[in-house]
């Protein structure tokens, strides 16, 4: 209130400072909440549980698996999207976000339904009874979610890349599938692997439409997020605990590794 | 010039706050937890009680199990009403049941899609080679516990456990699986294949493999308002309440006839 324009600097940053400090707070509250409610040898102890292994086990190995098919399918869907134009491409692109905005049990039960037995296409039934309740429909369910991002972060990239190295190159009398690989990929691999990086984090979270369409089995469909759930519904907090800081903990390695990259 | 910049916003920054915080100060509101397979009678009691007394009764309905760790979590609530006796006695023992009723019993079946209706027939069709079977996780849900004791009496666990295909976390889950024919068969609540004929055909389990899971009304201490908590816990028991639950395929307590 005694802020005359010159004076405003110093009030200003703290003024501002003061929310920053409250949002930095919550989030380290949260972390400490969960850090401090197990003492190490506790925590040492639910790590070394056989139920937390296998999640471990399972959850690294199905997002990784995901995160490979959605890079497979994201990047070519991503690149036309980015370099063509066609009719009906703003629906397309619409289209591909709501997954970003539907929530994750939403997702799964549409899959569930699309693979059950009651399914609106009866061949895709024939093929569900594969991937229904098992670690496949895991990586259904992860893939689904983890493709949206890639898709999302790859188009950015591509079309951040100016089109003037491909039109040389075009008239320079490359194929554009050489253009592809020599020009766009290289120069769009940064943004790329940062939005793998966040895709992989979403996949190794993902907790809603794995629930529906792959169950909460223990010791078969128990990922990381899963073992939370089932044992906060038993009381066994401290494996929820153990499990739950395992990912923030590889979900904090995975955001700096992308800063990391983002500055190289 | 300042000032009358900044009167505007802390005014509406107060009108948000007060917002936030009157309906909970004047709140004349009821917490209830509540075992997710309880869901429609539950709520539909707690619209008749709504409407007689203007209390308002919010539900957290989910596994009986997840909503006891939730109010271990918590500490607050004033009703709770989970599939099974087994959630009270827990209560019970830490010192945090006020009163106590029985409601209904919430008794299993055995539920077989009607495309499989012709090839089990009985409990031990359950191990024949490629049956889809569903049970609920035993910990998480009240019949996913009844369900384990069933399968340890037939005698036959070895050879039907192999055939688990999925486990759920709510009764209401497990149900939408073998409605939708994703599983051949379930153990789920008898109200819930009651009430859907059309999609499931119900086979019967053997009486002596398990012992009737009682739906109870608790009452905790930690009540805020343990008249209203007292007055909604009499209101699922009584007869108008039984009518409801009735209607939803669940067998009063007292009313039984065995």
């Amino acid at each position: 209130m005694s802020g005359r324009a010159p004076r405003l600097p110093i009030p200003l940053d703290v003024l501002l400072a003061v929310p920053l400090l409250i949002i930095a707070a919550a989030i380290g509250l949260v972390i400490l909440g969960l850090g401090a409610r197990l003492t190490p040898h506790e925590l040492f102890r639910a790590l070394s549980e056989a139920e937390t292994l296998f999640a471990l086990r399972l959850s690294f190995s199905t997002s990784l698996i995901s995160l490979a098919l959605s890079l497979l399918l994201g990047v070519p869907a991503a690149y036309l999207l980015a370099r063509r134009r066609f009719r009906g491409m703003a629906l397309v692109d619409t289209l591909l976000d709501l997954p970003l905005v539907m929530p994750p049990l939403v997702a799964g039960l549409g899959l569930l339904f699309v693979i059950g037995r009651s399914s609106p296409l009866p061949p895709l039934a024939e093929i569900g009874a594969v991937f229904l309740f098992s670690p496949a429909g895991m990586v259904l369910a992860q893939t689904f979610i983890a493709t949206t991002i890639i898709v999302r972060s790859a188009k950015a990239a591509f079309e951040a890349v100016d089109p003037g190295y491909r039109d040389v190159a075009g008239t320079l009398g490359l194929t554009p599938a050489r253009v592809f690989f020599a020009i766009d990929l290289p120069l769009a691999a940064g943004g790329i692997v940062s939005g793998a990086i966040l895709a992989w984090a979403r996949a190794l979270g993902e907790f809603g439409a794995t629930l529906m369409v792959a169950g909460a089995t223990r010791f078969r469909t128990e990922t990381l997020p899963m073992a939370i759930y089932l044992n906060m519904a038993t009381g066994e907090v401290e494996v929820a605990v153990a499990c739950a800081l395992v990912l923030l903990v590889t979900a904090f390695a995975l955001l700096l590794m992308m800063r990391g990259l983002k500055r190289a | 010039m300042a000032k009358r910049h900044f009167l505007p916003g802390v005014a509406l920054v107060l009108a948000l706050v007060l917002v936030l915080v009157a309906p909970r100060a004047m709140a004349d509101e009821l917490h209830v937890y509540a075992g997710a397979g309880l869901r429609q009678p539950v709520s539909a009691i707690a619209d008749l009680f709504k409407a007689e007394t203007g209390t308002n009764v919010v539900i957290e309905f989910g596994g009986s199990g997840q909503i006891m760790a939730r109010y271990a979590e918590a500490g607050e609530g004033d009703v709770f009403v989970p599939g099974s006796t087994f959630y009270s006695d827990k209560l019970e023992a830490k010192g945090l049941v006020r009163s106590m009723r029985l409601l209904v019993e919430h008794g299993p079946v055995l539920a077989v899609t009607k495309a499989k209706a012709g090839e089990i027939t009985t409990f031990s069709d359950l191990a024949k080679p490629g049956v889809r079977l569903g049970l609920g996780d035993p910990e998480a849900m009240a019949l996913g516990r009844t369900a384990e004791d069933i399968l340890k009496a037939s005698g036959m666990a070895e050879k039907i456990l192999p055939n688990v295909t999925v486990r759920a976390a709510t009764v209401k889950q497990l149900a939408l699986y073998v409605f939708d024919g994703d599983v051949d068969a379930a153990i789920i609540a008898a109200s819930d294949a009651a009430m859907n004929p059309d999609k499931v055909t119900v086979v019967a389990i053997p009486k002596e493999w398990y012992t009737v899971e009682i739906v109870p009304v608790v009452v905790l201490t930690t009540a805020k308002e343990p008249d209203a908590a007292e007055a909604f816990a009499e209101k699922l028991a009584s007869d108008e309440g039984r009518a409801v639950w009735k209607r939803f395929g669940f067998t009063p307590v007292a009313s039984d006839g065995e």
